[in-house]
C-alpha cells in the first residue's frame, strides 16, 4: 500500500518526465480512435455515395429477369409488394423502374444504352444521382416522351435541350421498334461510363412503347409494370435485417409462383462493394497495428529514457534498502497510475476530435478533382466509433503495462554505487 | 442496315412527268414507284476509308421493305454468307460455320459490313412526303442537272433524329438526285447521291449510289449490276431453309 | 564550430547506452514510417498490376489513332526485329502484342456482343493467366477448332460449358466479317465484373485469323522493370525505338480515372501517415525530454565552466543530427529488410474478403512497395523532425541559469 504512495509521489516529482508518459499514453489512445474514425467515415462516404448514385440499398426483382433480362421477365406481384414495402417502417422510400436495352441516336450519332423507365417524383428519392441535372429538367410531365441522358452522351451525340432522339428496342414479341423521345434534361453522373450509357425515360411511355402495357392513360398514380424496385433503407449498414424480414412476410401464404421474386442487398447486387469494403478493413487493421507498434516503442523508448535519468534516484533507493522485488513493483505501479490520466485524457481527445471533425469535415484540397471523379466530395467526414473505444483503450493499456516492463527490469541491473555515483 | 438501301432505291422510281410544282406532289412521285417491287438482282458495293478500299458482291432477293434476303458472292472469304430480314427480325446465316444466328436489335444501328450504309437511321419508316414538312427553295444544279431543293423537316411526332433532309429532285425526270441530311448544329450528317438511272425490265431505277458520311471520309458506291422483276416471289420464301439453299 | 563538432562526438560515445536508445528511437521511427508507406504504395501497385498489367499493359504502343475507341482497321502490321530490340532492352521486361475486336458471340439459346482479344500465351507470364482460369484449361486438345477463353459472367450469360460450341461472328479487319465456331475451353475471373461480362480470348494467331488481320498487331503491352516509371519511360522509348505509324502511351494516360482513383485514395492515405508520424513525433519529443532532463546538470556545469551556450546549442543539434543519420541507416536497413522480404512473400488476406478478391481475378495478398522515393522522402522528414525536437534540450540550455541546482 505504502508503496502506491510513494509511486504516486514520484509521478508528480518529475512533472515533465510523468506528463511525457501519460501523452504517450494519450496520443496511443487519440491515433487509434482517430484512425478507426477516418477510415470508416471516409469508407462509409464512398459506399453510401455509390449507393446513391446507382445502386439503391435493397432490389427486388424477379428471377427470371436477373438470368435474363428479357422484355417480359417482369415482377408480376407488384401491388403486394408495395403494400408491404409502405407498412415497413424501416424502409424510407421506393421506387419502380422498367429496364430496356436500346439504341440511342441523335445529332450526330447512336449509341448503346440502357433506358430505365422511371416514375420521376419517386426515383428522384431513391436515387441521388438524378437529382444532379445540369441542364434542363428531371422530367416536365410524369407520362410523356421525354428523355433524360448524361453530360457525356449528350456530349457524344451533340444534342442539347430540346433535342429529338430516337430509340430502337426489342418489344415483348421480340420485334424492333422505334420511338421518338425530346430531350428534356440532362444530368451529371458519378462517372462519364454510366453518363454514357444510363438514361431515364418515363416509365408508363417506355412500357406502352415496349408492349408491356397497353394503354399509356392510367387513372391513378402508381405503377402497373416493372422489372426492378428499388428501396432505401434508414441505415444502409442493417440492410440484411429489413430485407430478410421482407422476405419472409412476401413468400408467407404463397405458392411456387411467388418463389420467382428475389430480394437482394445492395451487397448482392454490388458485391465488389462489398469486397472494397472488406479489403479497406483489412489492411486497415494492418495500418493500425503499426501505429500501435509505433506507439508501443515510443512508450517503452520513454520509459527507458526515464529508468536512465533516475538512475540516480533509484541507486539513493536501493542503498537504503528498499530491494529490487519492490523497485519493480514501483515503476510498474508508477506506470498504471499514470495510465489512469493518460488513457481517460486519450479518450476524451479521441472523442472530442471525431466528435468536431464528423461535423466540420476535413477537406483535402489537392486532390479534389480526383475524388469528385469517384463521385466523393473533397471532404471526408469521419465517423464517432464508440464501439472502438474500449477496445482501443483495452489495447493501448496492455502495451503499456508491456513496455514499462523491460524498463523495470533494466532498472534492477543497476548496481547502486555505480548509480548514485552517475553525473 | 444494307435491306434499306436496297429497298429504299427500289422506292425511288418515277417516269411520270411533273404536274403540279408543290413540294409534296413532287416527293409523293419521287417515291412513289417505291411500290415494293419484288426483284432479283446482283449488286456491286464499294466501300473507302481513310485507310483502306473494299470491295463486295451480292446477290439479293427482295419482295419488300420487310422481307429480303442477300447473299455475299465476292470476295471469296465471305462469299456465302447471308442475311434476311423477315418481318422485323433480322437473320444470318454462314456455310462456314453452317449456323443460323438471329441478330440482336443493336447490330441495326452499325454500318453494314464496313459500308456506310445506315439507312435504317435515315428514313426508318418515315416518308418524305408523308411525314415531313416542307419548303420549296430555289433550283439547284445537282451532278449537272437541274433539280428541285426541297428542305424537308420532320414533323413533331415522326420518328427520325434528324433536324432537316434536303431531298433535290430531278426536274426532268422527277426522281431524286440527291438526299443532305443533316443535324441540328446544320452540319451535315449524310448525303446521297443518285447517280445513274437507267430503264430496267420497264422500270425506271437508280443504277450508280453514292453514300457519304463524316465529312466526306467514309464513302460507299452501290452499283446495280443486274436486276429483274420476279413476279412469283412470296412472303413464304423468306424462310432459314431458304437461307441455307439459295444455289447458285 | 569544431569545437560544438568534437564535443558532439564524444558526449555520443561516452554514453553509449543514452545514444542507443536515442538511435533506436530514431530508427524505429524512421521503419515505422517506412513500412506503412510501402504498404499504402502496395496496394495501389498490385491494384494497378491486376488492372492494367495483363489487360491493357503498363505501357502500349499502338497506332496514333488507336485509343480510345480501339477499332481494329487501325492495326499495325508485325516488326519482330524492333520487338527482338525491345525485349533485349534491359528496362524492359516483357513484350506482348495484342490484337483485339468486337464480335457477337452465339450459343444455342443466347447471343451477347463481347470484346475479343487474340493473346500470345509462350510470351505472356504464365502465372498471370494461371490465376485468372477458373474453370477448364490453356491446354485444350481441339484438333482443328478454335478454342476461346470466356469471361466468367459471359460464359453464365451464354449459358455455355467447357467444350460447348459458340459462333463468333463481328467486324473483322478493313471490313471482312469475323465469323467461326468457337469452342469454349475455359472461363477466366478478370477482376472487374463489367470486363467479366464481355471478354472474350483467342489465341493469337486465331485471333489474326479469325478477324482476317493476317500479320498485323493490335496493340504491344509493355512491362517495365520500374513500374512506377511507366509515364517517363513511354515517353523516352518512343524516340528511341520508333515505330512506324505507332505511338506510345502509358496506362496513366489511357486510363486517368483508375490514377485518379489511387490519388484520391493516397490522400485519404496521408491522413493515417499523419496519425502515425504524430505518434512518431512524439516518441522522439518524449526522448528529447527525457535527454534534457538527464542532461540539465551537465549543461548547467558546462556553462558554470565558461562553456558558451551557444556552443552547447550547436553540439546538441550536432548530436541528434548523427543520431539522426545513424539511428536512420539502421531504419532504412530494417525497413527496406522487412519490405523486401514481404515483397516476396506477401501478407495474404484472410476471410470473406480473400474469396471475394480471389474470385474477381485479384490475388489476395497485400505486397509493399519496394520504391526508394519512399525511404528518400521519410528519412527526410524523420531527420527534420529529429532536429526540430532536439530543440527541446537546446531551449534548457538557454533557460538554465548557471547556479541552479
Amino acid at each position: 500500500m505504502k508503496i502506491i504512495i510513494i509511486a504516486w509521489r514520484n509521478i508528480w516529482r518529475t512533472p515533465w518526465r510523468s506528463l511525457v508518459v501519460i501523452g504517450a499514453m494519450s496520443l496511443g489512445v487519440w491515433s487509434g480512435i482517430f484512425m478507426m474514425g477516418w477510415a470508416n467515415g471516409l469508407n462509409d462516404q464512398r459506399t453510401i455515395s455509390i449507393l446513391d448514385d446507382n445502386i439503391g440499398h435493397g432490389r427486388i426483382c424477379s428471377r427470371y429477369f436477373l438470368e435474363d433480362q428479357e422484355v417480359f421477365s417482369t415482377i408480376n406481384e407488384l401491388k403486394p409488394i408495395e403494400k408491404l414495402l409502405l407498412s415497413d417502417s424501416n424502409i424510407t422510400t421506393f421506387s419502380s423502374r422498367v429496364i430496356c436495352n436500346s439504341m440511342i441516336q441523335g445529332g450526330s450519332g447512336s449509341a448503346p444504352v440502357i433506358a430505365y423507365g422511371v416514375n420521376p417524383s419517386s426515383e428522384k428519392r431513391v436515387f441521388k444521382s438524378v437529382q444532379n441535372i445540369s441542364s434542363g429538367v428531371f422530367f416536365k410531365r410524369q407520362v410523356g416522351d421525354e428523355v433524360v441522358l448524361g453530360e457525356a452522351l449528350a456530349r457524344k451525340l451533340e444534342i442539347d435541350i430540346d433535342d429529338r432522339v430516337v430509340l430502337t428496342f426489342q418489344d415483348i414479341n421480340g420485334d424492333v421498334r422505334s420511338a421518338l423521345f425530346w430531350l428534356v434534361g440532362i444530368y451529371n453522373g458519378a462517372s462519364s461510363m454510366i453518363e454514357e450509357s444510363i438514361i431515364y425515360v418515363p416509365s408508363r411511355t417506355i412500357s406502352f412503347q415496349m408492349g408491356l402495357i397497353d394503354s399509356i392513360k392510367l387513372s391513378n398514380e402508381s405503377q402497373i409494370i416493372a422489372h426492378e424496385i428499388n428501396y432505401r433503407v434508414k441505415n444502409p449498414y442493417e440492410i440484411e435485417k429489413v430485407n430478410n424480414a421482407l422476405e419472409t412476410s412476401f413468400l408467407k401464404n404463397r405458392n411456387a409462383e411467388s418463389q420467382s421474386i428475389v430480394f437482394r442487398t445492395w451487397k448482392e447486387v454490388s458485391p465488389d462493394l462489398g469486397v472494397a469494403d472488406a479489403i479497406l478493413s483489412q489492411s486497415l487493421l494492418l495500418f493500425m497495428m503499426i501505429i500501435l507498434l509505433a506507439m508501443s516503442f515510443g512508450i517503452l523508448n520513454t520509459m527507458l529514457m526515464a529508468v536512465l535519468e533516475r538512475t540516480r534516484e533509484l541507486g539513493m533507493l536501493m542503498a537504503i534498502g528498499m530491494n529490487k522485488k519492490k523497485i519493480f513493483k514501483l515503476i510498474v505501479i508508477e506506470t498504471i497510475l499514470l495510465s489512469f490520466v493518460g488513457l481517460p485524457f486519450g479518450l476524451f481527445l479521441g472523442h472530442i476530435s471525431l466528435l468536431v471533425t464528423s461535423k466540420t469535415g476535413i477537406t483535402l484540397k489537392s486532390v479534389e478533382q480526383g475524388f469528385e471523379q469517384m463521385g466523393l466530395e473533397s471532404t471526408i467526414y469521419p465517423s464517432v466509433v464508440p464501439e472502438y473505444y474500449l477496445p482501443i483503450v483495452g489495447l493501448v493499456l496492455i502495451l503499456s503495462f508491456l513496455s514499462a516492463l523491460y524498463p523495470a527490469r533494466k532498472a534492477l541491473k543497476l548496481n547502486p554505487i555505480e548509480s548514485m555515483s552517475v553525473l | 442496315m444494307f435491306f434499306r438501301i436496297v429497298f429504299f432505291f427500289t422506292l425511288i422510281l418515277s417516269n411520270l412527268s411533273l404536274n403540279g410544282q408543290d413540294p409534296v406532289s413532287i416527293l409523293q412521285k419521287a417515291e412513289k414507284a417505291s411500290q415494293q417491287i419484288p426483284s432479283y438482282s446482283e449488286i456491286e458495293i464499294i466501300s473507302e476509308r481513310p485507310r483502306y478500299s473494299r470491295k463486295i458482291k451480292l446477290r439479293n432477293w427482295s419482295l419488300n421493305n420487310n422481307y429480303s434476303i442477300v447473299e455475299i458472292s465476292s470476295p471469296k472469304r465471305d462469299s456465302g454468307m447471308v442475311y434476311m430480314k423477315a418481318g422485323k427480325k433480322l437473320f444470318t446465316y454462314s456455310p462456314k460455320t453452317d449456323r443460323i444466328i438471329k441478330l440482336p436489335s443493336s447490330m441495326l444501328a452499325q454500318g453494314w459490313m464496313g459500308t456506310d450504309a445506315q439507312f435504317d437511321n435515315i428514313l426508318g419508316a418515315a416518308s418524305l412526303s408523308k411525314d415531313f414538312n416542307h419548303e420549296l427553295k430555289l433550283p439547284v444544279d445537282v451532278n449537272n442537272e437541274s433539280c428541285h431543293f426541297i428542305r424537308c423537316v420532320p414533323l413533331p411526332e415522326t420518328t427520325v433524329a434528324h433536324d432537316h433532309i434536303d431531298a433535290f429532285i430531278n426536274k426532268q425526270n422527277g426522281t431524286i438526285s440527291r438526299l443532305e441530311v443533316y443535324n441540328k448544329k446544320g452540319a451535315l450528317i449524310q448525303q446521297i447521291d443518285f447517280l445513274e438511272y437507267k430503264i430496267i425490265d420497264g422500270i425506271q431505277l437508280p443504277v450508280s449510289l453514292k453514300f457519304s458520311a463524316k465529312k466526306g471520309t467514309q464513302n460507299t458506291e452501290l452499283k446495280i449490276l443486274s436486276w429483274k422483276k420476279k413476279p412469283d416471289l412470296k412472303q413464304a420464301f423468306f424462310t432459314e431453309s431458304t437461307m441455307k439453299n439459295l444455289g447458285p | 564550430m569544431s569545437l560544438s563538432l568534437t564535443m558532439a562526438w564524444r558526449n555520443l560515445g561516452r554514453n553509449r547506452r543514452r545514444s542507443a536508445i536515442t538511435g533506436s528511437a530514431v530508427a524505429f521511427a524512421l521503419f515505422f514510417a517506412i513500412s506503412l508507406r510501402s504498404f499504402q504504395l502496395g496496394i495501389y501497385e498490385h491494384m494497378v498490376d491486376t488492372l492494367v498489367g495483363g489487360i491493357s499493359g503498363y505501357i502500349q504502343v499502338s497506332d496514333s489513332a488507336y485509343w480510345p475507341a480501339q477499332n481494329i482497321d487501325l492495326a499495325i502490321p508485325e516488326n519482330p526485329q524492333w520487338k527482338k530490340t525491345l525485349e533485349n532492352d534491359n528496362r524492359i521486361k516483357s513484350v506482348r502484342p495484342r490484337l483485339s475486336g468486337f464480335a457477337l458471340l452465339s450459343s444455342q439459346k443466347e447471343s451477347s456482343v463481347a470484346r475479343w482479344m487474340g493473346v500470345d500465351f509462350e510470351l505472356e507470364d504464365t502465372a498471370f493467366w494461371k490465376n485468372r482460369l477458373r474453370s477448364g484449361t490453356f491446354n485444350p486438345s481441339l484438333k482443328k477448332n478454335i478454342p476461346v477463353w470466356l469471361g466468367k459472367r459471359l460464359a453464365e450469360g451464354l449459358n455455355v460449358d467447357i467444350g460447348d460450341t459458340i459462333v463468333g461472328l463481328g467486324q473483322g479487319y478493313h471490313g471482312s466479317m469475323a465469323n467461326d465456331l468457337l469452342i469454349v475451353a475455359g472461363t477466366l475471373a478478370l477482376g472487374n465484373p463489367e470486363l467479366e461480362k464481355r471478354a472474350a480470348v483467342l489465341k493469337f494467331k486465331d485471333a489474326q485469323e479469325f478477324s482476317g488481320a493476317y500479320g498485323m498487331w493490335g496493340s504491344v503491352l509493355i512491362t517495365p522493370y520500374e513500374k512506377e516509371k511507366s509515364l517517363s519511360l513511354s515517353s523516352q522509348l518512343s524516340s528511341e525505338l520508333k515505330l512506324e505509324g505507332a505511338s506510345w502511351s502509358s496506362w496513366e494516360e489511357r486510363m486517368p480515372e483508375l490514377k485518379q482513383l489511387i490519388q484520391a485514395d493516397s490522400a485519404g492515405g496521408v491522413i493515417v501517415l499523419f496519425i502515425l508520424y504524430t505518434v512518431i513525433s512524439f516518441g522522439l519529443l518524449g526522448t528529447m525530454i527525457m535527454l534534457a532532463s538527464e542532461r540539465r546538470r551537465e549543461f548547467t556545469m558546462q556553462i558554470a565552466l565558461g562553456v558558451k551556450r551557444s556552443i552547447l546549442a550547436k553540439m546538441i543539434l550536432i548530436e541528434a543530427f548523427f543520431v539522426g543519420i545513424f539511428g536512420s541507416i539502421v531504419g532504412i536497413i530494417l525497413g527496406r529488410s522487412l519490405a523486401y522480404y514481404l515483397h516476396l512473400n506477401p501478407p495474404r488476406l484472410i476471410g470473406d474478403a480473400a474469396l471475394a478478391m480471389e474470385n474477381m481475378g485479384w490475388e489476395p495478398i497485400l505486397p509493399p512497395s519496394l520504391d526508394w522515393s519512399i525511404t528518400f522522402t521519410h528519412t527526410a522528414i524523420v531527420i527534420c523532425i529529429v532536429l526540430l525536437v532536439s530543440l527541446w534540450p537546446v531551449l534548457t540550455v538557454y533557460k538554465s541559469s548557471a547556479i541552479n541546482r
